[in-house]
């Protein structure tokens, strides 16, 4: 192996050292699935000592349920049938206590032919927890935001209510000018319906998330977010293998309709008149994530010629931990939109990509993990409209 | 009297423009602080009832320029959200939802408590 010169490789104690002294957990398991090699890093990462370790079969440190899947996937890995490694992993030390690791894997053959597999594991649970915190302040944010959003709203739905029952009222006691009785019943009917359409969002994020998550067709959905939108905005399917994507139905579709909103708004500010495009296709697998084993992604992007978003403010709708508290009234009531797009795609495990120029238009795409369907699977759109 | 009404909503922009109209006044109506303040450069309101949160330019903006084009207009805040306004405005503000009752109850105080022109202060603040 090439190196500058040096004495500290001169031996081969001196790479025994270097496995023995780094700071990841390294084991090497053979064919059989047996230890053959554990370091001091992996031994503390599992909670065993290395002579417990050694010649016993790998599963014996992972929790009943998930050895199953362990061994098929070494075994898988070992023999060429897959470069797949697990990634993110839940582990039960020794003790007891739950960890989160990050795993990758390398195959090893010896001279005499013999295969093994080299297996990298580190602790990463500290890094999810602040993950989660930092998503749950957003949330927290969000909710905010959104209480600022149904309160502006429903305050002028009751304000034009009140106003138009008054003047009915009013016109009932006195001269009734039908007309306009008329008009002020039909601006009652519009604000009404507004109003339901709020609830419905606002149920959408009361509920947590988790247990609102089904499989659903992202171009059925897709098709539903754009009733509304039907004459400004072009739908193309660039799926040629149906995929299903694991998403709260009601929040997919205000992410969308969020992003068609906007877009339509640039387009006006820009004075234009083109179409806006509502696009559906494949894009590269996302790393795994715990619990999550997608084989593949989608990419649902809106395309737009309209003002363009300034790079400043796309840094700001993307920054980690930014606050909402940092908005001005207006804006949290108004331009929430983005960073509720952004947490929905986070919760989902997927990322936001903005490409955006001024005064010509933006590209924004929501990648979302998702799982190419199955010939058996019956596939059902969800209900998004109550 | 001659009123303005700014509001980004449009069911509520015409629920308000019937209303004051039925209470007897002329009303002219703007769905965004830039529209208003084009209407009142062709001739002043007595009054302007502006909504707080807006697109584009929000309602203490408007009403900073609507009173350099309109010194002696009485302004009105009228929002949904009031603590977004208070330190920001000494201009009297009022809370949605407004019935006819406290419309006309407004309308009616601004004939009696109208304030000399002049000064930077638009309206003194409201008890």
């Amino acid at each position: 192996m090439p190196t500058i010169p040096t004495d500290l490789f001169n031996s081969e104690e001196a790479f025994h050292q270097l496995v023995r002294l780094a700071p990841i957990g390294i084991c090497v398991t053979d064919r059989a699935r047996r230890f053959v090699l554990v370091n001091p890093a992996y031994c503390r990462v599992y909670g065993y000592g290395e002579e417990e370790l050694l010649g016993r079969e790998f599963t014996l440190v992972l929790p009943e349920e998930d050895r199953a899947l362990a061994a098929q996937l070494h075994d898988d890995f070992l023999e060429g049938r897959t470069d797949e490694t697990p990634g993110e992993w839940r582990l039960r030390r020794k003790d007891g206590t739950l960890r989160t690791i990050l795993v990758d894997a390398a195959r090893l053959v010896s001279p005499s032919g013999a295969r093994f597999k080299l297996t990298t594991v580190q602790d990463i649970t500290e890094q999810k927890k602040l993950q989660s915190e930092r998503l749950a302040r957003e949330r927290e944010g969000l909710i905010a935001s959104v209480a600022a959003i149904a309160g502006h709203d429903l305050n002028n739905t009751l304000s034009t209510v009140q106003l138009s029952i008054d003047f009915i009222e009013h016109g009932l006691n006195n001269r009734p000018d039908l007309a306009v009785l008329q008009a002020a019943v039909s601006d009652i009917k519009q604000v009404l319906e507004r109003a339901r359409a709020l609830t419905g969002r606002l149920q959408a994020i009361a509920l947590p998330t988790e247990h609102r998550r089904v499989e659903v067709d992202p171009i059925s959905e897709c098709r539903r977010s754009l009733i509304g939108f039907a004459d400004r905005v072009v739908f193309e399917n660039g799926m040629d293998r149906p995929h299903t994507i694991l998403v709260d139905p009601w929040r997919f579709a205000d992410a969308v309709v969020n992003l068609l909103t906007n877009a339509t708004e640039a387009t006006e500010a820009a004075g234009r008149r083109d179409a806006i495009i509502l696009r559906v296709r494949h894009a590269a697998p996302l790393p795994v994530s715990v619990g999550g084993r997608s084989d593949a992604a989608i990419a649902v992007e809106v395309i737009d010629r309209g003002v363009g978003i300034d790079p400043e403010t796309i840094q700001r709708m993307f920054e980690p931990g930014f606050s909402t508290k940092q908005l001005n009234a207006a804006q949290r009531v108004r331009g929430f939109g983005m960073i509720s797009v952004r947490l929905f795609v986070e919760e989902a495990g997927g990322t936001v990509q903005v490409h955006s120029v001024l005064g010509e238009g933006t590209r924004i795409a929501l990648i979302l993990p998702a799982r190419e369907t199955r010939a058996e699977g019956a596939l059902v759109a969800s209900s998004t409209v109550g | 009297m001659e009123i303005l009404i700014v509001d980004d909503d449009e069911s509520l922009l015409r629920s308000l423009k019937r209303a004051v109209r039925l209470l007897g006044h002329s009303v002219r109506a703007a769905p965004s602080g830039q529209e208003a303040c084009a209407q009142a450069a062709e001739r002043c309101p007595d009054l302007a009832m502006v909504d707080l949160i807006m697109p584009g330019i929000d309602g203490i903006e408007t009403i900073a320029r609507l009173h350099r084009l309109c010194p002696s207009c009485r302004f009105v805040i009228l929002t949904g959200t009031p603590q977004e306004a208070a330190g920001r405005t000494l201009v009297e503000v009022r809370q949605k939802p407004i019935g006819l009752a406290d419309l006309r109850e407004l309308l009616g105080a601004s004939h009696a408590d109208r304030p000399a022109a002049g000064g930077d202060d638009v309206v003194p603040p409201s008890p």
